[in-house]
């Protein structure tokens, strides 16, 4: 049996989005768990792993945030058909990333699945939401699963927990693929599909619950793959025990800083290129909006403002 | 005698960029040094400033990037007159910030931004400093003494020229500006940001080699942590910042891929309106004035005289930048000939 969960953080978003994506994967026999919030998603979702795990013919969890909405009926057929083959997978979703430098998952190889953003900003639309990293296409084994879409295999159910300590629960969908990397399991980025209806950005500038839950997540996994692996430990990193103060640590710290501002001119050298790009479209909007001829035609297009808003209302 | 220093790398940008402001604002008797660059930016300025300082009634050296051109036609006037109100003064620029902590000035508080960057990608277009228009400038836009000024224009005094010289050990390229500041803060004299303007013709893309970049500010931290105020200092014990800054390294890396993403949503907008302003009715039912226009405009271009040939002011750049925005429609949509007659009268009026 394959379970569906979650947790209803947005009621409304749930209706819309997660709710018609789970009644269109979820078959005849799948438990669907629909949980009230609490303040941390880490707390939220070990919750349904509980509830979930009571299940003795379970044979994975589909945890859905609220506003992903799956689109593809046959998710149920995809994720049997793989743990089937290679039952040592135990973590899956629609994207994720192969040797994330640090805790930021997008820092490693990007891997997607058909994952569309559906945004409200400037007037609405859609855009392939991992576009500007350049994914990889799935199937694909990754290190580390982005958590819209989070699908766990029994055995993930059964022996893993989300780290509660994360403020928030920022980067616990990081942590659990780690978990499972670490116990010699495999993380994978299914072929499906799925839409998520949110924001344009990805975290907020401002957002200090998530640069402290990088910190800790840095401190919990930095090396613990080794050279090769995700969070591989800088060649500057200091040895265990080294006192906070040491040479290596204040080494470490200058160079930290030094890309800090490397990847905030880089961030910039972006805003440019993408407003100088958007600047011909613009003049061209502008031309017609100031010409003559739009001028004398306003009236006609007050009207049948006018007249459709009626038409609505009636 | 105000001397005037170039390295360079491409004699078609130095021609024409730097060697135009050049001519505008040297005086008969400056000295014009067109060096071409060997090995790093560090060994081709020191060169530069050994011969300089060979130079006979040197007031000022002013050493310029390729790419920057000097617009302030009383340039030479100006800075005579700020070395000659402070001696203490050693380096004169016009972009300069306080609170420099490592080779990112612009992270500090920049006092003065009297330059337009005007770069060639996209159909090319400017942006502009702070400091650049002095009657809309920001209200912190202010001359006087900073810790630092960015190296695309730099005016040193004799005194400079003769005694310090750029540190090859920092890198290829960055952190040279910085690091010379700190020298000559360090030997007692003054940092200075002065509004004469300049336009730097350069890339949108603006730190290149962001891995030589990030050796060479760590390369200046270390070189001068304790040695002179803020360089390389923070808050927190070192272990909390640096994975402090690694998070916000990994921020950074998002909100640029939030800038990127939010362009290609707004592109979609600006398609969909001019695609639904386009397909309106009232645009189709006025197509015959627009095109009676266009034909009066073509006639008009083609049997009035010629137009002037004489090189543009900045002030006129903006007017320029409406008339190539202009130029952007043709190409775009085979139906839009109206629009772009339309377009081009706008700019000429």
């Amino acid at each position: 049996m394959i379970a569906f969960g979650c947790v209803v953080e947005d009621r409304v978003a749930v209706e819309y989005y997660a709710a018609p994506g789970i009644e269109r994967a979820a078959e005849a026999n799948s438990e669907v768990h629909l949980i009230g919030a609490t303040r941390n998603r880490a707390r939220n979702w070990n919750l349904l792993l509980d509830l979930a795990a009571r299940n003795e013919a379970l044979e994975a969890l589909v945890i859905v945030h609220p506003h992903a909405q799956i689109t593809d009926p046959k998710l149920c057929e995809r994720i049997r058909a793989v743990l089937a083959s290679e039952p040592d997978v135990a973590v899956m979703g629609a994207a994720g990333a192969r040797c994330p430098a640090s805790p930021a998952w997008w820092t490693g190889t990007v891997v997607s699945a058909d994952v569309r953003l559906r945004y409200q900003e400037h007037g609405g639309g859609e855009l392939p939401r991992w576009a500007p990293f350049d994914p990889l296409p799935a199937p694909s084994d990754v290190d580390v699963v982005e958590g819209s879409l989070l699908i766990l295999s029994a055995w993930a159910v059964r022996n893993l927990r989300f780290d509660e300590r994360l403020p928030a629960g920022h980067g616990c969908d990081v942590d659990l693929s780690l978990q499972a990397r670490e116990h010699g399991k495999r993380a994978r980025v299914i072929d499906t599909s799925v839409t998520f209806h949110g924001g344009l950005e990805l975290v907020a500038e401002d957002d200090y619950a998530w640069l402290q839950a990088h910190e800790l997540l840095a401190d919990k996994w930095e090396g613990a793959f080794g050279a090769d692996g995700p969070l591989a430990p800088a060649p500057d990193t200091p040895k265990p025990g080294e006192a906070d103060n040491d040479e290596a640590w204040r080494d470490r710290a200058w160079r930290a800083e030094a890309e800090r501002e490397a990847a905030r001119s880089a961030a910039h050298t972006r805003q440019l290129h993408a407003n100088a790009a958007l600047r011909p479209l613009e003049a061209q909007l502008q031309e017609i909006e100031r010409s003559l001829s739009w001028r004398l035609t306003e009236p006609l297009r007050r009207l049948n403002h006018w007249r459709r808003r009626r038409r609505a209302l009636a | 005698m105000i001397a005037f220093a170039v390295s360079i790398t491409d004699w078609s940008t130095y021609e024409r960029c730097a060697r135009r402001g050049i001519r505008r604002v040297a005086e008969p008797d400056s000295a014009i040094l067109e060096r071409p660059a060997t090995g790093s930016i560090f060994d081709s300025y020191n060169a530069i400033l050994d011969e300089a300082a060979e130079l006979a009634d040197l007031e000022a050296l002013v050493l310029l990037h390729q790419d920057t051109e000097i617009v302030d036609d009383d340039f030479c006037g100006r800075l005579r007159g700020v070395l000659s109100s402070d001696p203490e003064v050693g380096v004169v620029g016009c972009v300069g910030a306080l609170d420099v902590r490592s080779i990112a000035w612009w992270e500090g508080s920049v006092r003065l931004a009297a330059f337009r960057h005007r770069y060639p990608e996209h159909g090319g277009g400017f942006l502009d400093g702070f400091s650049w228009d002095h009657a809309t400038g920001s209200p912190y836009s202010r001359e006087g003494d900073v810790e630092t000024v960015d190296g695309f224009l730099l005016c040193l005094t004799p005194r400079v020229v003769r005694d310090i010289r750029f540190d090859p050990s920092i890198g290829r390229f960055h952190g040279y500006d910085f690091d010379f500041c700190l020298q000559v803060r360090e030997a007692g004299m003054k940092v200075r940001a002065v509004g004469f303007r300049a336009i730097h013709h350069h890339s949108l893309n603006l730190v290149s080699d962001l891995d030589g970049w990030v050796e060479a500010n760590v390369a200046v931290v270390r070189k001068w942590y304790g040695r002179m105020p803020r360089v390389g200092v923070g808050p927190g014990r070192w272990r909390q910042r640096a994975r402090k800054a690694a998070a916000e390294r990994d921020l950074a890396v998002a909100m640029g891929y939030y800038y990127e993403i939010d362009a290609l949503a707004r592109g979609q907008d600006l398609e969909r309106a001019i695609k639904s302003a386009l397909t309106s009715i009232g645009w189709r039912l006025t197509g015959p004035l627009r095109a009676t226009k266009h034909l009066a405009y073509v006639a008009r271009k083609l049997f009035s005289p010629g137009v002037s040939q004489r090189e543009q002011t900045p002030e006129e750049e903006g007017e320029e930048r409406t008339a190539r925005s202009g130029s952007f429609i043709e190409p775009r949509s085979g139906r839009l000939p109206e629009t772009v007659g339309e377009g081009e009268r706008t700019a000429s009026s």
